[in-house]
Parts: structure tokens; C-alpha cells; sequence
């Protein structure tokens, strides 16, 4: 990707690196676009692959709920 | 309902959110999450996520835009199958591209249409890309070096359609190098470029729909 932007990225160490608790399969999205507002349904499988006891944990930024 | 794991809905004191992460405390192994969210594209001016690019609507998830468009664990060695569908306002989006092959297509009521998109390629979240909008095709088959077709289309505005056919000869030229150097099949049954002025980030190289501007030199490896 040839992209520019201000500022830099946060660093990622490799040495920091863990395996994530859970995997997606599959995901399924549902896009409705509206006039000022789009509406997004994700359908996510997930597969544990860490400890039992790992919770979920998703990135959301910006997001709210419908 | 906002949020189900295997249809049932989630309750508040089952998750917690923050204007960062959603974090689901107890599930089980393997299970079937159903987040609806609600994003607003033209006041996104992060440049990541979904937003409008001019007359675009468009995404750019490289490197964690995806998390703008709904809540997913966004890192790139989680690798997934993605179905996409997408539904608009015909006159206004009359052009709707998401990665992978079309699968299907409709009118609804009050004007709206539909696409659907598979993708039978798992990929990271960053590879992700949706485009809606008023585009012109400029169209070409490739045949492949075992005798399959790809439809090959450059989606531009109108007034650049006639500024396309460099970019499709060199497009058919990169996919035959890759064969011949890499042995590299094209594995789509559709290939799709967009190239237009108001794509600020440049040029991105997604899974086989890769958006730029007309003016950048296209890169096609690895797409």
C-alpha cells in the first residue's frame, strides 16, 4: 500500500507477540446504506484456540450501536 | 436486538464496551456472534473504516480500518471467509463492489438494490474492501494458463473511460507474469480495479479489487 498519513503508528513489537485466543472462520457482513447513516450486521465464527476461561475480546472503534 | 452469540441475545452484564473494544466475558468454544452497529460514512474523516471519498463511498481497512466497521478482532493473522452484502439506493449507488466473486443480485422495493459477495479466500480484516458508486466498467477477459476466464473490469467515472486501456493491457500482462515467474494462477472468477480521483489514500491493493487513483501506477502482485 502506498498510503500517507500524519503521524506515526504505534509500535508492534514481534517479541511482544501473542497467538490470539480465538479465531474467525467466517464472517458474513450486511451493509444497508442510508442517507447519512449506514447499517452494519456481522455474523462472526468464531473457534477458541487459547485458554478456556480467555474472554472475547473485539477492537471496535466508532461504532454504535443500532 | 444489537447483539446475539447463537441467537440468543446478549444482556448487559455480559459484555462490556468500550469506546475502544467489546469484550464478551463467558463463550464457548466455538459459537456464532451477531453484532449489529450503526456507522456514519460522511462524517468519517479518518481516512480508515468506510467513508466518502468525493461521489466514493469506499473503504480503506489497511492497517486497522476494519474496527470501523464493526467490532471484529483486527489482526492480521486471524483469517477468515467473507460473504458481503450490500444494499443502497439504486440512483445513487448504482455500482456496489465488494471482494471475490458476485453471487447475487436484486431490486427491492422504494428504489433500493442488492449484491451479494463471496470471497472463498480466507483473508485478514485488512484485505477487506467495499466500494459504492457511480462507475463506469471498462471490461476484458483473461484466460488463464489452465483455460479459466476471469472477467477483468476497470470501474471509473465517466469521464476517464477512455483513459483505460494501458491499465487493462498491463493488467492482463501482470496476471500472465505471475503465471509465467511465480506460477501464480489467478484464483477469482473476477477481478475489479477502481480508479478514481478522490481516493485519497493513493492506491490499495486489496483482494482482487484493488483502488487507486487513475494517476497511480497500478501494482498488481499478490492481488
Amino acid at each position: 500500500m502506498m498510503a500517507f498519513r500524519e503521524g506515526l503508528p504505534a509500535t508492534i513489537r514481534r517479541v511482544d507477540y501473542q497467538t490470539p485466543d480465538f479465531t474467525v472462520t467466517a464472517v458474513s457482513l450486511s451493509v444497508q446504506i442510508f442517507s447519512g447513516r449506514t447499517d452494519v450486521t456481522a455474523t462472526l465464527s468464531f473457534v477458541r484456540r487459547g485458554a478456556a476461561a480467555a474472554p472475547l475480546q473485539l477492537n471496535g472503534e466508532q461504532l454504535r450501536w443500532s | 436486538m444489537v447483539s446475539s452469540l447463537d441467537g440468543r441475545e446478549l444482556q448487559g452484564n455480559e459484555y462490556l464496551r468500550t469506546d475502544k473494544a467489546l469484550l464478551i466475558s463467558k463463550v464457548p468454544e466455538q459459537f456464532d456472534l451477531e453484532i449489529e452497529v450503526l456507522i456514519h460514512p460522511d462524517k468519517n474523516t479518518a481516512l480508515e473504516g468506510l467513508y466518502h471519498s468525493g461521489r466514493l463511498l469506499c473503504t480503506q481497512c489497511e492497517a486497522e480500518g476494519f474496527r470501523r466497521i464493526t467490532y471484529y478482532p483486527d489482526r492480521p493473522d486471524i483469517m477468515a471467509v467473507f460473504t458481503v452484502s450490500i444494499e443502497a439506493e439504486k440512483a445513487d449507488w448504482p455500482i456496489m463492489l465488494s471482494n471475490g466473486n458476485l453471487e447475487q443480485k436484486g431490486q427491492l422495493e422504494n428504489g433500493r438494490h442488492w449484491v451479494s459477495w463471496h470471497d472463498p479466500h480466507p483473508k485478514p480484516a485488512h484485505l477487506f474492501a467495499m466500494v459504492a458508486g457511480d462507475l463506469k466498467p471498462v471490461s476484458d477477459v483473461f484466460t488463464t494458463c489452465s483455460g479459466k476466464r476471469v472477467d477483468l473490469h476497470i470501474w471509473v467515472e465517466e469521464k476517464d473511460l477512455s483513459y483505460c486501456d494501458h491499465a487493462m493491457v498491463s493488467l492482463k500482462n501482470a496476471m500472465r507474469w505471475d503465471e509465467e515467474v511465480y506460477g501464480l494462477e489467478y484464483d477469482l472468477d473476477l477481478y475489479n480495479i477502481v480508479a478514481v480521483d478522490d481516493f485519497n489514500m493513493g492506491a490499495m491493493e486489496n483482494k482482487s479489487l484493488n483502488i487507486g487513483r487513475p494517476s497511480q501506477r497500478p501494482n498488481f502482485s499478490g492481488s
